[in-house]
């Protein structure tokens, strides 16, 4: 890639928008480097790239953001409507039968309950000590609630 | 583009169409008027949108609503006015104020092309879709664009010397 007259200034300009291959810049960057004219040339051209401004910001950008939660919202009470049908539907569908066994456990079931699991095994220890002691009520001795709390001052 | 896009967009794109659209308008309060409009169009449109692409939408949108008020106001610097430039005698410390009072003057196609390329390092199909113009013409604003600024700085390089 010769640089001439008639092509410098495009062959500056890909070169400086990047549009040039690795090795056809560096063939132009020595034929900069050697002649005086385009060295110049390419000088300034190089300062015809700007910069942007950082310090200019838009001050109103808040003002341009849309809320959220105003379909969150809605999409929540939606779906929590669902729910509290669904629910309700739950409830008449499985309640009559709930309460039919709570009712039959109340009335039937505690006066002949009788343990069986391992609660019976746990309840050993104490009969041995009312056998021991004859009674069937245990005090904790020592309790501090025997005795009303008086102030130290 | 869901609302929580949306305001993505908001807060990564807003500063940049701003930025751009005050470097052709000299009024804040009409760049901000421009941003405002260029957002309300995208929250109308934003379920025809999608995310992937609402960056050269946004600007595409900034930049005809820009045209428009450009229009309503007819108070823009000619192109033929760049030839006085070199009549001026200032002095310039700083090359980049330089380069931005020579970009201010440029034709506004010229100076959004170099603006979009620059500033927010699109590429030439991005220009030309955002600007309806092909990809060769972009290239070739751009270039001219440059050159016109180069000759600007030459110019007050011989004046200063």
């Amino acid at each position: 890639m010769k640089l001439n007259a008639k092509n410098y200034e495009w062959i500056l300009f890909d070169l400086l928008e990047g549009n040039l291959s690795h090795q056809d810049e560096l063939l132009v960057m020595e034929q900069i480097e050697e002649s005086e004219f385009l060295f110049k040339e390419w000088k300034f051209l190089k300062q015809t790239k700007i910069s942007a401004d950082d310090e200019v910001v838009y001050s109103h950008t808040s003002d341009l953001l849309k809320p959220l939660s105003k379909k969150r919202y809605f999409m929540d009470y939606g779906q929590s409507i669902a729910a509290s049908i669904l629910f309700i539907l739950l409830i008449s569908l499985m309640g009559p039968v709930k309460l039919g066994n709570n009712s039959f456990l109340l009335n039937s079931s505690i006066s002949n309950y009788s343990p069986k699991s391992t609660t019976e095994e746990a309840s050993i220890p104490l009969k041995k000590y009312q056998q021991h002691h004859g009674s069937s009520t245990v005090y904790i001795s020592g309790s501090s609630l025997k005795k009303p709390w008086t102030s130290p001052f | 583009m869901t609302t929580q896009e949306y305001n993505i967009c908001v807060q990564t794109h807003t500063d940049g169409i701003y930025r751009f659209i005050l470097k052709n308008i000299k009024d804040e309060f009409e760049a901000e008027n421009i941003v405002q409009n260029t957002y309300e169009k995208l929250w109308i449109r934003k379920d025809k949108i999608e995310f992937k692409t609402a960056k050269p939408y946004l600007f595409k949108m900034a930049y005809h609503e820009m045209i428009d008020s450009i229009r309503k106001q007819k108070n823009r610097v000619s192109f033929d006015d760049i030839g006085e430039i070199a009549a001026e005698e200032e002095l310039y410390n700083n090359t980049m104020e330089v380069v931005k009072k020579a970009m201010n003057r440029l034709p506004e196609k010229y100076k959004n092309v170099l603006l979009l390329r620059d500033y927010e390092g699109y590429d030439y199909r991005s220009i030309g879709k955002i600007m309806d113009l092909s990809d060769s013409q972009v290239k070739i604003y751009i270039f001219r664009a440059r050159k016109t600024i180069k000759a600007y700085l030459q110019k007050l390089d011989v004046l200063v010397l």
